[in-house]
């Protein structure tokens, strides 16, 4: 028989980083933030073409960055959660962690992507490509974490999940390349292209360098918190479930008592 | 429209864009910070629950 692996990869139990690891990315990330929001909207010149407007790439692109980021850290989870010598929970709540901040990424993604084509496209959506194929994105991943919540045994719950979240995968590669195999509104990759050539910049290239290293360190930072609340729920779980089953005993025995 | 039709518009809106910069931005920060806020109340109440010697 498989016997599920439930040993953390730290000293610490329920916690993915140490804490001082976890500290320092949590001070370095801050400190990242405050410097992207001063060159955001203040030290970063407005953009030729886009205006002011380009400000808001300074969120939506790292979003992007960190929706395909957090779903890959989900797939690669899941691999490891269906491969029977690194099956463990600990791959369970990861995949699980990283899909809910990868949701809350892609949702940013396409709101800020919707505030900067109401000024730039003169709309707040359009039937297009990388649009349609980054809300699919979304809902695709919505539908893993409400898959998620359906209870079940340990293991055949982690392999159902797991499954789901390799076949949502499917779309990142095909949100990614969707300006390149369709003609598009939306504008080719700017960093990311298959030239692999940077078309940015000066101040404004930083500025983005900085956005993408803040929300790296800030996904971070909140992957090991998720983690810990996943672990820490689980044992509420289990422990509201010993007292029930002392409760049932209990009476059961209070039962046959003359 | 022509692309010289295109950037005059762009240029033309680039007046009304600041709402929307503040809007992208301020709602950004209110949904990573109340992110965080959240996960950092839940795991201090789960933490309290699971406290060894408290039994529920």
């Amino acid at each position: 028989m498989n016997r599920l692996n439930i040993e953390e990869p730290t000293d610490t139990p329920g916690q993915l980083l140490a804490p001082g690891v976890r500290h320092a990315i949590g001070a370095v990330a801050l400190v990242a933030l405050a410097a992207l929001a001063l060159l955001g909207l203040w030290g970063a010149p407005p953009d030729d073409r886009q205006g002011e407007a380009m400000r808001l790439l300074y969120l939506h692109v790292p979003s992007a960055w960190l929706a395909y980021l957090a779903f890959f850290v989900t797939a690669v989870a899941s691999v490891l959660f269906l491969w029977r010598r690194t099956r463990s929970m600990v791959w369970d709540r990861v995949a699980g962690a990283s899909a809910e901040l990868g949701v809350i990424f892609t949702g940013l993604t396409l709101v800020v992507g919707a505030l900067w084509g109401r000024p730039i496209w003169g709309v707040w959506w359009a039937w297009d490509a990388r649009l349609v194929t980054t809300a699919v994105l979304f809902f695709l991943y919505l539908g893993y974490l409400s898959l998620r919540r359906i209870p079940g045994e340990p293991e055949a719950a982690g392999k159902r999940n797991a499954i789901a979240a390799l076949i949502a995968f499917v779309d990142v590669p095909i949100v990614h390349f969707s300006v390149e195999w369709w003609r598009t509104l939306h504008q080719k990759a700017t960093v990311f292209n298959p030239e692999l050539s940077a078309k940015i910049e000066g101040v404004q290239a930083l500025t983005l360098w900085i956005a993408v290293i803040a929300f790296t360190l800030l996904y971070l930072y909140l992957l090991d918190r998720r983690y810990r609340l996943a672990v820490l729920e689980e044992g509420q779980a289990e422990r509201e479930l010993e007292q029930a089953i002392r409760e049932r005993t209990g009476d059961a025995v209070a039962g046959v008592t003359p | 429209m022509s692309v010289a039709g295109l950037l005059a518009a762009a240029r033309a809106a680039d007046a009304h864009a600041w709402p929307y910069v503040i809007g992208g931005w301020g709602l950004t920060a209110a949904v990573l910070g109340g992110y965080w806020a959240r996960l950092r109340a839940r795991i201090r109440r789960a933490e309290r629950t699971l406290a060894p010697g408290d039994d529920g």
